[in-house]
């Protein structure tokens, strides 16, 4: 006897009938039935798997702080980074302004259409240039002093992902320049500048330990 | 939907709504708890869509980044879980597609000093521990789930966990119907193989 296909097995455990021969096969093998309710099970868990989960207390610091940087608030220096080690980090830090870098050229492509900026967004790029001008000046300098105690291969790690970052940064602002009035080239612009301030502080962290 | 169930679902969006506006004019609690509300839904998501705790934690603070960022145009018109789940999933296919990219340009060395991969290490099912095949643990199936090629694991957690349709999926990730179809069976196959089932 020819069994049925693992896809029409499938096919059969979202109650879906592939065929009538499949249907009558079904009615007579009871090895394919099994196989079925064996699938049903499976997709009976995963539907039951639990919805929430918690995650871990450093993800909302984090969040935190970026919010209060970016609201202007004072962020407080005791941070609660858990320690991910800086290649994986500036991997995903390049991974997201590459990300990032892709959406700018959208958007600079895509125009808002409306070539006045107006005078909030105006104001909200000067306070990203002041909030996070002086942090990245001041992690810059920081890790600069403590460069010695990296390895040099972790220096070229961070060297190379603060140039990508900076000219992803370069790049949003003759965006925005091009189109002053466009709100998602700034938010482009802040997450930039936010990436390069993560990176900062954890090189200067690990440099640290 | 009867009327008191009219009445939970017109005051939860009222207060998500008075959340929302609290937290874009800049009420940092509202927006904490905005966080507190929806944080365990939105990790989950990027958990299992990501296969990595390490990648899960980044992708949840990038959404909510995203979040406050883009809280101002919700307005209401669905519910602000909807908003937040639909732009959680969104986020991580982008990412993955950035990922994808990388790692085909990326140079080795990148990884040369990296230990942190420990937690990203994809889990292998350690022979001789096959679960009974009548018996499908939760714990197990998040572990094989985490396994899974990124392709399928996607389409599974999407279609088979979460609920979408396979057109949904099919427009969410830009592929065809039948390549989403063709992932899932996949997958179902996979899952089935390391939790013990036979065929």
């Amino acid at each position: 006897m020819t069994h049925l296909t693992f896809e029409e097995l499938s096919e059969l455990s979202e109650h879906r009938l592939p065929s009538a021969e499949a249907a009558d096969h079904l009615a007579t093998c009871p090895e394919c039935r099994a196989a079925v309710q064996r699938l049903r099970n499976l997709l009976a868990t995963a539907h039951a798997l639990p919805r929430d989960v918690a995650p871990p207390e450093h993800v909302w610091t984090a969040v935190r702080d970026r919010w209060r940087r970016e609201q202007g608030a004072p962020v407080r220096a005791s941070h609660v980074w858990v320690r991910p080690l800086l290649v994986a980090a500036s991997i995903v830090l390049v991974a997201g302004v590459a990300t990032i870098g892709l959406m700018s050229r959208g958007q600079i492509v895509k125009r808002s259409g409306d070539a006045a900026a107006p005078a909030h967004l105006v104001s909200a790029v000067q306070t990203l240039d002041r909030n996070y001008g002086g942090t990245i000046a001041e992690l810059r300098s920081a890790l600069e002093s403590r460069r010695d105690a990296l390895s040099p291969h972790t220096v070229r790690t961070v060297d190379r992902a603060l140039t990508i970052i900076d000219s992803a940064i370069v790049e949003a602002r003759a965006a925005l320049a091009a189109d002053p009035a466009n709100q998602a080239l700034m938010d482009i612009l802040s997450a930039h500048y936010q990436r390069e301030v993560d990176l900062l502080q954890r090189a200067t962290e690990l440099s640290s330990s | 939907m009867t009327a008191r169930l009219e009445l939970v679902y017109h005051a939860d969006r009222n207060n998500d709504l008075s959340l929302a506006r609290a937290a874009c004019a800049g009420d940092e609690r509202a927006f904490e708890r905005i966080y507190q509300a929806h944080a365990g839904r939105v990790h989950a998501l990027c958990l299992r869509m990501s296969g990595s705790r390490t990648r899960a934690a980044e992708l949840t603070q990038d959404v909510f980044v995203h979040v406050w960022r883009n809280l101002a145009k919700w307005r209401g018109e669905s519910a602000l879980s909807s908003w937040i789940h639909r732009l959680t999933i969104n986020l991580v296919l982008s990412n993955a597609r950035s990922e994808q990219r990388r790692l085909k340009h990326e140079m080795s060395d990148s990884i040369a000093d990296g230990s942190d991969t420990a937690d990203d290490e994809p889990r292998r099912a350690s022979p001789g521990a096959q679960a009974p095949a009548d018996v499908l643990n939760a714990i197990d199936l998040e572990r094989a789930i985490a396994e899974l090629p990124p392709g399928a694991r996607t389409v599974f957690v999407l279609h088979d966990v979460e609920g979408y349709r396979h057109d949904e999926i099919a427009k969410l990730t830009g592929t065809a119907e039948g390549t989403c179809r063709a992932q899932l069976h996949r997958a179902r196959r996979l899952l089935m193989d390391a939790l013990g089932g036979e065929r």
